[in-house]
């Protein structure tokens, strides 16, 4: 599921709809933004609970731990404790980072301005990714059914389809693929 | 004097860097902590997130870990006389904030809910806030603001601050959780900001009606600068 046909209102970043076009796939990653909160740290990095600190840990690259409250520059247990227990039922630290905005692996692209297959020249990678949510991926976890929810402009994947389509590579580096207007349909021949 | 900024910020963080767990093989871990007083207070709850020194007692917010991980969140209080201690679990919500207003202790839930302690008993308040609010002020009235979600897709898009009594109401896109509103020379003051993030302004509002008395452009704030400062 795509973002709104027309431009949203929420005032963090406006919803805008997926744009039409033929792209490329550049790459997947785990994406980390400090534009969202929770997209400041990757999917599966490794967390401990720290409660007598009222704090959560998480691993660096370096191998040493860093404060979520520094990151975050507040408190973080509680929220962090909650949003797990709106998810997936517990009240607790999980042992990695459930909560990445992009889930654990985006699919990015770009527009082949020069039509040779590579990201060169001017052409830069989009904003706008395949991606899964973390209520997605708990719904999956958890064997509930799942519902996708418009985006902000992203393609948002159910974590079933996200694996079918890698395992038939379509998200090989090199792929082509077409974002539709809204109003056009597939029609079967 | 501004209690709500004692008890979110000071004390929470002095009392809590104190405490301490005790050995424990039970399902229930005592804990202790240490208040800025220096004493020691024994308590059932395995992690604590707020305090209040009130006329009762210590009370508490905080949780008990079952044995499969998950934290229930409690209220407790500790009294002063050495008298057994109360918890009282919370089916919704957590604690997030405990304040003091005309000689009674209350506590700010999660959802908005507020819990008064009397007579070593909790009861529903009166006082409703919306979801995951910020007391910035209980006197002379109760001035409270939204956080927004953490999330991408959370349904939490817009803060407000608002008076609890429902005398004003205002939107503003208050984000940095570093730099929460606070009432500095009697006014309140809100760090919003627009554009992605790229432009930043402080808001200084009438507390009694909600007003708009100024604003002012401002550079990004450094990480948990004072609001009062900018």
């Amino acid at each position: 599921m795509g973002g709104p046909a027309k431009i949203g209102n929420d005032v963090r970043m406006a919803e805008e709809p997926t744009w039409p076009g033929q792209y490329i796939i550049d790459r997947a990653e785990a994406y980390r933004t400090p534009t969202w909160t929770m997209s400041k740290l990757a999917w599966g990095t490794k967390l401990r609970d720290m409660p007598s600190k009222l704090d959560i840990w998480y691993a660096l690259p370096s191998g040493k731990w860093g404060s979520l409250n520094q990151l975050f520059g507040t408190a973080t247990r509680d929220v962090i404790m909650d949003m797990h227990n709106e998810l997936y039922g517990k009240r607790k630290v999980p042992d990695t980072c459930v909560f990445n905005d992009f889930g654990p692996i985006a699919i990015r692209w770009y527009k082949d301005l020069n039509r040779n297959k590579v990201l060169d020249g001017k052409e830069l990678v989009s904003g706008q990714m395949f991606h899964t949510t973390p209520d997605n991926e708990a719904e999956a976890a958890l064997g509930l059914p799942v519902r996708l929810m418009p985006s902000h402009g992203c393609i948002h994947l159910k974590p079933s389809d996200r694996n079918r389509l890698f395992a038939i590579g379509a998200f090989k580096q090199g792929t082509s693929f077409t974002v539709h207007k809204y109003y056009e349909r597939h029609k079967n021949n | 004097m501004n209690v709500i900024k004692i008890i979110s910020s000071r004390t929470r963080v002095l009392l809590l860097m104190g405490i301490y767990f005790s050995a424990s093989g039970g399902a229930i871990a005592n804990s202790v902590f240490i208040s800025p007083l220096g004493e020691k207070v024994d308590s059932e709850l395995d992690s604590i997130s707020v305090s209040l020194n009130s006329e009762n007692g210590w009370l508490l917010g905080g949780y008990k870990e079952e044995e499969d991980g998950n934290n229930v969140p409690y209220i407790s209080l500790v009294p002063i006389d050495g008298a057994k201690a109360r918890y009282w679990p919370l089916t919704e919500g957590y604690a997030s904030q405990l304040f003091e207003r005309e000689g009674e202790s209350y506590v700010l839930l999660s959802t908005g809910k507020t819990l008064k302690i009397e007579s070593m008993e909790i009861s529903l308040a009166d006082f409703q806030f919306k979801p995951n609010s910020l007391l910035v002020t209980d006197e002379p009235e109760l001035i409270a603001c939204t956080k927004i979600g953490w999330a991408k897709l959370s349904s939490s898009t817009i803060a407000s601050c608002y008076r609890v009594d429902g005398a004003w109401d205002i939107d503003v896109y208050w984000t940095r959780m570093d730099v929460p509103p606070k009432v500095c020379g009697g006014d309140l003051k809100v760090l919003v900001s627009s554009d992605r993030q790229r432009k930043w302004e402080v808001l200084v509002l009438d507390q009694k009606t909600g007003k708009q008395l100024s604003s002012k452009k401002v550079d990004k704030p450094e990480v948990a600068a004072s609001i009062c400062q900018l």
